[in-house]
């Protein structure tokens, strides 16, 4: 079976990328506004901007890398395990994994932690998220459910991504000028 | 259409070397015949309290004391703001934080001062250079970089670092409050959710094999790595050794002649002393005097503050060991008979009242009284000033030893032995407002004003009312006794001047 087989479609792919720009961006961002005051406190709106900008453009490299890492995961798998249902087991496991992360990464800190104890979490993030993937393509109605929340949910890309773009310009004409 | 004869032409040629060496003495360059080298050293929190050199009762800094048997000696120096960011923005624009208004925690000064700093004001004649180890400092930095020369990133000679906003630094101090304030700061969960976890991941794998020689050290731990002199929230690992030998080779390239501004992060907290230094003082039977806690402070008991105050003189003993090390080199290079070298502090450290360190907003002299040693090219001899100085008179002094025009609205005087005269009725304050706005009209604001020996605090919206203290620093340096007394006549002159000033100073910034 050619790789092309295994490639989900581009209608396939906005849905599981919308899911992963609302944890990635949506993490950010959250964190960005119990920010937003201190910032307020002492920098220009200008600079709130451009500072956002860096967020937004690094949020999007990173939603593209889990992006990869899901497409990765169905050119590995038998297409009928995961192209077939791309949405709805590539949603599931991106945000299974993407949300251990957070759980993760809001109990710990120091590069010690992520050193030492991520590789032992990994293989229990990795079963749960297998699990949930599974299950997610197994059981019909979870498959339909999170179909349907994928598919509205790439209305976010219709922000995100112009968002992105304008940022990625921002930043590179700063570094440039 | 203009016709050249060849006679025309030959006359032309004939001046084409004259004009040259014209346009070249006409060209922008750096005199350095005349103008002297200034290099400013700040040490981050070293309070003057806890240095051998102003009598502290344990041998702290025998080489300050070297340095200071061939300088101007200040002995009663105070920072203008009590933390990095205020401290810093008044020494390097002259100015009292309610001024420059760089109040926050990670401020800046206001975009109507940031052209009135140090480098902007020595112009381009002067090789101009900036270091802020310490990233607080990296941002005001950052905001001056346009009058900077040669801006080194905070990162610079360290063992192990791994920074965001270094890999942006043209776009300083944006990138930096971006990435290594917000993003991948240490302390906190990281904000960004994939690259956050790799990049403590990757810096975690790279503190494994941290040379820990002559640092403490434990087989058995993984945290090895916190003994190494660190910044706490940014990922700067660093040896003091390798950041004075960097300083070196960065002084001998630069162009004479040359302003160089190094801010060095130790022997800020937290404390890491070599090996050699850690037990120095330990049994030595010195007790610092007990002093009641105070309510803002944060309550901790006296065994935890002595433990500190035991690792923050072993600590400043290190750095004046290293420190003992670079002057020896500054000397055999010949640097010290061309350069005015300015030794001091942004703000000094607390080991008392219940507290540890300076994220308090009380005004008393630990936290604010720091060092100042200024060596004239050549100086041999000691002079002392016991006059009470301020942070902000260093610009101006800086600005008259460089040939400069000391601007009007810089709010400090020459200091004494540099054209200033020891004046102690001049009132000269402290300011720290760290929890208003800096657009706005400070109202949780704490200040110290220092007049003809006397201190007055000033406590603003910490609780349901504001109170003042007063100190006579001379007859009660360890500040014991307050004196404030509505129908005491000191008090009330020193209420009203320092009221006038923060009345005119202390409303919504203009502009």
């Amino acid at each position: 079976m050619s790789i092309k087989n295994k490639l989900p479609s581009l209608a396939q792919v906005y849905p599981v990328y919308a899911i992963i720009v609302i944890l990635t961006y949506g993490w950010t961002i959250y964190w960005a506004l119990w920010k937003l005051p201190s910032w307020l406190d002492f920098l220009p709106l200008g600079e709130i901007g451009v500072i956002f900008c860096y967020l937004v453009a690094t949020n999007f490299f990173e939603s593209l890398l889990a992006l990869f890492g899901v497409i990765i995961v169905s050119l590995v798998l038998p297409r009928k395990w995961f192209r077939e249902v791309f949405v709805s087991r590539g949603s599931v496991l991106a945000a299974s994994i993407l949300i251990s992360i957070m759980i993760f990464e809001y109990h710990f800190d120091k590069p010690s932690d992520y050193f030492y104890k991520f590789p032992s979490y990994l293989p229990l993030i990795l079963l749960i998220a297998g699990v949930l993937t599974f299950l997610a393509g197994w059981i019909r109605m979870i498959r339909k459910a999170v179909e349907v929340f994928a598919e509205n949910a790439v209305i976010f890309l219709f922000i995100s991504l112009p968002l992105s773009l304008l940022s990625l310009i921002v930043v590179i004409v700063r570094n440039i000028i | 259409m203009i016709r050249m004869s060849r006679r025309d032409f030959l006359k032309l040629a004939a001046l084409t070397p004259a004009a040259l060496a014209f346009s070249q003495t006409m060209a922008p360059s750096r005199l350095g015949a005349d103008s002297p080298n200034i290099i400013v050293l700040v040490f981050d929190a070293m309070s003057a309290d806890n240095l051998s050199l102003y009598g502290y009762p344990r041998k702290t800094t025998p080489n300050f004391e070297r340095l200071a048997q061939r300088s101007n000696v200040y002995h009663s120096h105070y920072s203008a703001g009590s933390f990095t960011t205020s401290g810093t923005a008044s020494l390097l624009t002259g100015l009292y934080p309610w001024t420059h208004r760089a109040i926050d925690e990670g401020g800046q000064v206001a975009p109507a001062f940031a052209e009135k700093n140090i480098f902007s004001l020595f112009g381009k004649s002067y090789d101009r250079a900036g270091f802020g180890q310490n990233v607080w400092a990296e941002l005001l930095l950052g905001e001056f970089r346009s009058n900077l020369d040669v801006h080194l990133p905070p990162s610079a000679f360290s063992i192990r670092e791994q920074l965001g906003g270094a890999l942006f630094q043209k776009d300083s101090p944006v990138s930096y409050y971006a990435y290594d304030d917000f993003l991948y700061r240490l302390g906190d969960s990281p904000n960004s959710l994939i690259f956050g976890l790799l990049d403590r991941f990757i810096f975690g794998y790279r503190l494994r094999s941290i040379p820990m020689d002559g640092y403490p050290s434990n087989s058995r731990s993984v945290e090895n790595y916190l003994n190494i002199p660190h910044s706490d929230n940014y990922k700067i690992y660093y040896k003091l050794e390798d950041i004075f030998r960097g300083l070196l080779a960065q002084i001998q390239q630069l162009e004479q002649p040359f302003l160089a501004y190094f801010h060095l992060w130790s022997p800020h907290a937290p404390y890491t002393p070599r090996q050699e230094f850690i037990e120095l003082f330990k049994d030595d039977g010195f007790e610092p005097p007990k002093k009641p806690k105070h309510p803002l402070g944060d309550q901790l008991s006296v065994a935890p503050i002595q433990y500190a105050r035991l690792l923050y003189d072993a600590y400043v003993a290190n750095v004046d060991s290293e420190f003992g090390q670079f002057l020896n080199q500054l000397d055999a290079i010949g640097m010290l008979d061309k350069t005015y070298f300015v030794l001091t502090s942004d703000h000094g450290e607390m080991f008392e009242r219940g507290i540890i360190g300076h994220e308090n907003p009380l005004m008393f002299d630990p936290g604010l009284h720091v060092p100042l040693l200024i060596s004239a090219p050549g100086q041999k001899s000691r002079s002392d000033v016991y006059s009470q100085t301020n942070s902000v008179d260093i610009l101006p002094t800086l600005l008259r030893i460089a040939g400069r025009e000391v601007p009007a609205w810089t709010e400090g005087q020459l200091l004494p032995g540099f054209g200033g005269v020891e004046d102690n009725s001049r009132a000269t304050f402290t300011v720290d407002a760290k929890l208003c706005s800096s657009f706005g009209k400070l109202s949780i604001a704490s200040m110290a004003m220092r007049k003809n020996g006397y201190k007055l605090s000033y406590y603003l919206g910490y609780g349901k009312t504001d109170w003042f203290e007063l100190y006579d620093l001379q007859n009660d340096p360890e500040e014991l006794t307050d004196l404030f007394n509505e129908n005491d006549s000191t008090s009330n002159i020193m209420k009203d001047e320092l009221l006038t000033a923060f009345n005119k100073n202390s409303g919504p910034l203009q502009g």
